[in-house]
């Protein structure tokens, strides 16, 4: 149900993956009626492609191992699905040579790239969302998303954009205990998991009052972390839905995620005063979609 | 530069499983499927300019 989801995201990115240069298809060991049913609900107009026996699942290598024939799944309330031949959640962006560019294969089912994270990796930019401009004294800086919205197990990617005036310059995280390094914390939550920042190099310096080069973004810099809205719903039953909603929702069924960007701005000449700024994402949540096809289009275990 | 010394590790089931599937840099297998109003597709007739994104999902019945 999870995989709906990602779908729908590449249907709604799939005018900027086009214009990146970019082809999109998804693959799954689905019937074509099953996916015709699905496309026609959801509006896909990319390629679903049906792989009904695994045989290119088993190719790329990304059946579900834990699967055997007869291998039966409970999900939700509708029953058991045979899912010998299912695909652990995997993208592959592919070069127009056919070699892999970048994969990311989830063995854990709930896990799944969002659209706007593997479009921001193949292009090395982040898609069209509105950055958020906050007050940071002397630097520019805006704080981004790959997505406005997330789901159960949707792993996107968080970014800072820093603008650093001419003549002035912050350190990188390598500075020593003397200095202020910038530092990007997130606040503990039980909702989402955090990955490390991915800080750019810095420029080693040597400034006259120094004993040591010193590490120093200057100009315009991003740092990015990836970002797991945790997904809680192993058993997929409906009452763990609720418990998330309780305790990591607002009244809006939106999700916060807050933390501090931490700094301190020098020139040549002088250091201003070390600075926190509060950093706020928030997110509207999407609900799994429990929607099956008609019970005549379910697979069975024929294979 | 170890940077990541900095923040917290990145939980091993949040990562890409690097042991399972087409590694990065290897030959994508080619394949045909058909898509779901039976049209048939190869690797090379999905491909554009800059490439592929090729998505393997679970399913979209349940």
């Amino acid at each position: 149900m999870y995989c709906k989801g990602q779908l729908g995201e590449l249907q709604r990115d799939l005018p900027l993956f086009k214009q990146a240069g970019f082809g999109v298809a998804a693959i799954s060991y689905d019937s074509v009626a099953a996916l015709h049913d699905f496309a026609v609900r959801k509006g896909i107009t990319f390629p679903l492609l049906s792989d009904h026996e695994s045989l290119v699942i088993r190719s790329y290598g990304v059946a579900d191992r834990r699967y055997r024939k007869l291998s039966q799944l409970d999900v939700d309330s509708s029953g058991e699905v045979p899912v010998y031949g299912l695909a652990y959640p995997s993208v592959f962006v592919l070069n127009p040579d056919g070699t892999v560019r970048w994969r990311f294969v989830s063995e854990h089912e709930e896990l799944r790239l969002t659209a706007g994270s593997i479009l921001a990796r193949s292009v090395g930019q982040f898609p069209n969302q509105s950055p958020t401009p906050l007050d940071a004294g002397k630097i520019h800086l805006e704080i981004e998303s790959t997505e406005t919205f997330a789901g159960l197990g949707s792993r996107l990617t968080l970014g800072l954009e820093l603008r650093i005036p001419v003549g002035w310059h912050v350190y990188g995280p390598q500075v020593g205990a003397e200095y202020h390094g910038t530092s990007w914390h997130m606040d503990a939550s039980e909702c989402f998991i955090d990955g490390d920042v991915d800080y750019p190099a810095p420029r080693w310096a040597h400034p006259a009052f120094a004993e040591s080069k010193l590490p120093e973004y200057e100009g315009t810099i991003r740092l990015t972390r990836e970002f797991v809205i945790v997904p809680m719903l192993s058993d997929m039953k409906s009452a763990i839905l609720e418990r998330f909603r309780k305790s990591c929702l607002d009244s809006d069924s939106r999700l916060h995620a807050s933390g501090a960007f931490e700094f301190q701005v020098c020139s040549d000449r002088e250091c201003l005063p070390p600075e926190s700024v509060p950093l706020m994402w928030s997110f509207a949540f999407v609900p799994p979609d429990r929607t099956r096809v008609p019970v005549d289009l379910w697979r069975v275990f024929d294979h | 530069m170890g940077v990541s010394a900095y923040a917290a590790t990145v939980p091993t089931w949040m990562q890409d499983a690097s042991g399972i599937g087409v590694a990065a840099r290897a030959k994508a297998p080619g394949f045909e499927l058909p898509d779901s109003s039976g049209r048939k597709h190869s690797l090379n007739s999905l491909m554009e300019r800059r490439g592929l994104v090729l998505v393997f999902f679970r399913s979209a019945d349940w």
